[in-house]
């Protein structure tokens, strides 16, 4: 019933159903990154590039039948939490110095 | 494999969608229609792909496309909403909609690890960093939000860039995927590979005999290996236990099998112990030097003078003849 629904070219997937949202996902991140000023959302944008990450390699992993793609995914979340936790340091420092989330408020430190 | 036009002119429309989402004065009717380009473009690009390479069909089938569309329409919600408490909160939904895709994809462990390390710790500490920094703002209305929310920064030139990287990425995709060798599909030696891995468990195994009829009282056979010999396809195995004081043969079959090799948490436990011992352990370290490089970051800073440093270590101070407090008298 529920296949009877979907078109014929979504009820059997490739890897590259996979990793084409993987490759959305990415960009969409990437694009957050550079189009926005709030720096914790910049950092949200960056967790995005790693989710995305996350969806191609357990994709590759399936693809392989090879458990080693899901073990580099544990690395990701180590990477990312690390990464969280020293961002948030960071913006934490930045905004006890100018109280504003706002990036351009540190582009001045580009020239010096 | 369609003309390379097909795929690239779905990505410009899907950047075409995207700048409409990031207009900054986007009325409703704009943002709707940057909607539907981009939810048909993704669905166009997926519709192009083959449906298999080399006989290998990938799980997931019905269920991929609500998931997939789930996260990309939360994704992009994310990066255009004005409310960062909001991009928070879509991105837990992109990190559920892609748990949802590790689950059809074999990765049960994954999918709740994902949840509960992005959802359930990365994203509290966002918030909370969020909220300590928004308290001062009434976020209610839309003119009183601070202006950096409200305006993305040079959209044209991040949307350029972002879908210059995604059309490379899908040229790839639609070239290179199709050259790739899949697993063998072939499940015996899997299943052969999953034995061995479960005979190297004993408690796992003896966990498993005890729940075969009559054999509650099963023991480990002492001072050898314990045996697991599995059947020529795998389906079933004889392990030799120690049952009333003399060696007896299990069968593990049917249901107890099945639990015994198709075990994705100690499967990939195994794969990560086996083959990546050296990056298990310098992921230790990073985790570590994140935790420092954290402390260190959002401690309090305290300036202490020269002489207030030599106190605190034991030391007498030093006086200085321009120093206004070089007249006290030293403690020391």
């Amino acid at each position: 019933m529920a296949e009877a629904l979907v078109p014929e070219v979504f009820g059997q997937l490739a890897l590259g159903h996979y990793l084409i949202l993987s490759a959305f996902l990415f960009a969409i991140g990437l694009a957050g990154f550079v189009t926005r000023r709030n720096m914790i959302v910049m950092f949200l944008c960056t967790e995005l590039m790693f989710q995305a990450a996350v969806i191609a390699l357990a994709a590759f992993g399936r693809f392989h039948l090879d458990l080693s793609g899901q073990v580099m995914v544990i690395f990701v979340l180590t990477i990312a939490a690390a990464e969280a936790a020293l961002a948030l340091g960071l913006v934490v420092l930045l905004f006890k110095r100018q109280p504003t989330l706002d990036a351009e408020v540190w582009s001045e430190m580009r020239d010096a | 494999m369609p003309p390379a036009s097909v795929i690239h002119a779905f990505t410009v429309l899907a950047a075409a969608a995207l700048l409409l989402l990031l207009r900054p004065t986007g009325s409703t009717r704009l943002r709707l229609v940057g909607a539907v380009l981009g939810i048909g473009a993704f669905t166009g690009i997926l519709a192009q792909l083959p449906t298999f390479y080399d006989g290998q069909v990938m799980p997931g089938g019905t269920f991929f496309l609500p998931f997939a569309l789930i996260s990309v329409i939360s994704a992009v919600q994310m990066i255009t909403t004005s409310r960062p408490v909001y991009a928070a909160l879509h991105f837990v939904l992109v990190v559920l909609a892609s748990s949802g895709l590790l689950v059809t994809l074999g990765a049960e462990f994954l999918g709740f690890a994902v949840v509960i390390v992005y959802a359930g710790a990365i994203l509290i500490t966002y918030m909370f960093v969020l909220m300590l920094a928004q308290q001062a703002q009434s976020p209610d209305l839309e003119d009183e939000r601070p202006t950096y929310d409200r305006f993305a920064r040079e959209p044209i030139g991040g949307a350029v860039v972002a879908f210059l990287l995604l059309a490379f990425m899908n040229h790839l995709i639609f070239t290179g995927t199709g050259e790739l060798t899949p697993g063998d599909s072939d499940p015996v030696p899997a299943r052969l590979a999953a034995w061995e891995r479960v005979g190297n468990m004993p408690g796992r195994v003896m966990e498993l005999v005890v729940q075969v009829p009559e054999c509650e009282l099963a023991l480990l056979p002492e001072g050898e290996a314990l045996r697991v010999v599995p059947d020529r396809d795998g389906l079933a195995a004889t392990v030799t236990v120690v049952l009333d004081d003399a060696p007896a043969e299990v069968r593990l079959e049917g249901e107890l099998a099945r639990l015994a090799i198709e075990d994705n948490i100690r499967g990939v436990g195994v794969a990560l112990i086996e083959a990546f011992p050296v990056s298990l352990e310098l992921a230790g370290v990073v985790l570590t030097m994140a935790m420092f490089g954290a402390v260190i970051l959002a401690r309090r800073q305290i300036e202490l003078t020269e002489d207030e440093k030599r106190e605190a270590s034991g030391l007498p101070r030093i006086g200085h003849h321009d120093d206004p407090n070089s007249g006290e008298v030293t403690h020391g």
